[in-house]
């Protein structure tokens, strides 16, 4: 009789799995609240729940030794829609080794899962999707593009991440960071050249809810030009994943709008907080027809945004080869993400379906942090 | 389907231990290397090589690589 057992989770089990992550370190912050975000998944996805789940508990002999979840994401190949699994928090008890490839094998072989997408948080999960013959993004997402916008914050914040400075009392490091700029404003990618001029007419304004006459009209025209794989922004997708966010502060879309108040573009920023302030990341970036005009407005409308709110970074990862030099004239900083973390991978259920797939580092698919899972919670 | 060729898929998934380490008769989960990610590799590779998936049950109940070998080969179509 097997002893190890693995189910969907249910919205009951919210105490156990909270009393399994909290068991270790590094799933102190995980809440209730984002647990239950597993049953919350926009209505679209409700029916597909049926022929699969978005969590599971692996359980020997009735105690929880191990949880995974998952965030679907709708995706459309050309006109036809796909769901995506995403990789969420995996969580196994030390000592389990033999049950790792049933929690992951579990969760991306839920049929109505047409693919599996992942931006890697570490080294492991790296290692895992490597191991899962999953396919990489392409070379921009192993790198984050940035632009400065107070060298002393900027550098305090450096000295927090870096092993060697972050255990220097913060006193310290703040008074050393402010010494220090005046000298390090005078390189790159300290001193960035002036933002390129606006290349439109249209009007920039801010977004405060996720507006159905906005979205659906925009949604409507991004999916009946597209030719590759585009993930879907449909009204209750932008709501479920930044409708909360918006409230709080934490997200923030900027628009480009004609003059006949129809939505050209968009740019989500997320606001990440930490001792030296506060860091913009882009997590949406789409225009209509892939206008780089408004690409770059938009990306110019973020910064000023950013620069305006007392932000001191703006940072990007992702997107097509094509694109990247408009990214660098806005955004001209550029370093490696350690462990190729935030490098994508997707692996397809179905062969026929990757043969038709653009492959990702084509023109086919605008490949983004959206489509991976940066901002799911 | 022979047991040689399945002891190297298996050897190979292990970059620090000896190859001459593996033999039929390997407690391969008693190997200092062993971890839940070979473990993931060693169910891909199977699944990869012999087009079958089995599962960390599988692993648990097999003591030796033979043990697992035996295990694959009833999964396996004829």
């Amino acid at each position: 009789m097997n002893e190890i057992t693995i189910s969907p989770a249910l919205e009951t089990e919210a105490e156990e799995v909270l009393e399994l992550l909290k068991s270790t370190l590094h799933f102190q912050d995980y809440t209730q609240e984002r647990f239950l975000r597993n049953f919350q998944n926009p209505d679209y996805l409700r029916h597909r729940q049926e022929a699969g789940a978005c969590a599971f508990l692996l359980r020997d002999r009735g105690k929880p030794i191990g949880f995974t979840e998952s965030v679907c994401r709708e995706l459309w190949l050309k006109q036809e829609m796909l769901l995506a699994c995403i990789g969420g928090t995996l969580y196994l008890k030390e000592g389990e080794k033999e049950a790792l490839p049933n929690l992951i094998y579990t969760l991306f072989d839920q049929p109505c899962y047409n693919l599996n997408l992942a931006n890697t948080a570490n080294k492991k999960s790296a290692q895992i999707n490597k191991i899962l013959r999953s396919l990489p993004g392409p070379p921009s997402c192993e790198f984050c593009r940035f632009r400065v916008l107070s060298t002393h914050s900027y550098l305090l914040y450096a000295s927090g991440k870096l092993r060697i400075s972050s255990r220097i009392p913060l006193l310290v490091r703040k008074w050393a960071s402010f010494l220090a700029a005046p000298l390090f404003s005078l390189f790159s990618p300290f001193r960035a050249p002036s933002l390129p001029p606006e290349k439109t007419t249209f009007i920039s304004r801010q977004i405060q809810r996720i507006d159905p006459d906005i979205f659906d009209l925009f949604w409507e025209e991004l999916l009946a030009g597209n030719q590759g794989l585009l993930t879907s922004r449909r009204t209750d997708v932008l709501e479920w994943t930044f409708g909360k966010g918006l409230k709080t502060g934490r997200y923030t879309i900027l628009g480009r709008f004609d003059k006949t108040g129809r939505l050209q573009g968009e740019i989500t920023l997320e606001r990440r907080r930490n001792e030296a302030g506060s860091l913009y990341r882009v997590v949406d970036w789409i225009a209509l027809r892939k206008n780089q005009d408004v690409l770059g407005d938009l990306l110019r409308d973020a910064i000023l945004f950013a620069a305006e709110k007392k932000g001191f970074l703006v940072e990007l990862v992702g997107f097509e080869e094509k694109v990247q030099p408009l990214i660098a004239a806005y955004l001209t900083g550029k370093r490696r993400l350690s462990h190729g973390s935030n490098t994508f991978f997707v692996r397809f259920k179905d062969k026929q379906l990757k043969k038709d797939t653009p492959r990702l580092a084509d023109d086919g698919w605008f490949y983004g942090p959206f489509d991976g899972d940066s901002c799911w919670v | 389907m022979n047991i040689e060729d399945f002891v190297k898929n298996v050897a190979d998934l292990f970059f620090d231990t000896d190859p001459s380490a593996f033999t039929p008769e390997t407690k391969f989960k008693e190997l200092p290397e062993w971890s839940s990610l070979i473990a993931l590799s060693l169910v891909a590779m199977i699944e990869d090589e012999y087009g079958v998936r089995i599962k960390g049950d599988d692993i648990r109940t097999s003591e030796t690589l033979l043990d697992l070998f035996r295990e694959v080969q009833s999964v396996t179509p004829k």
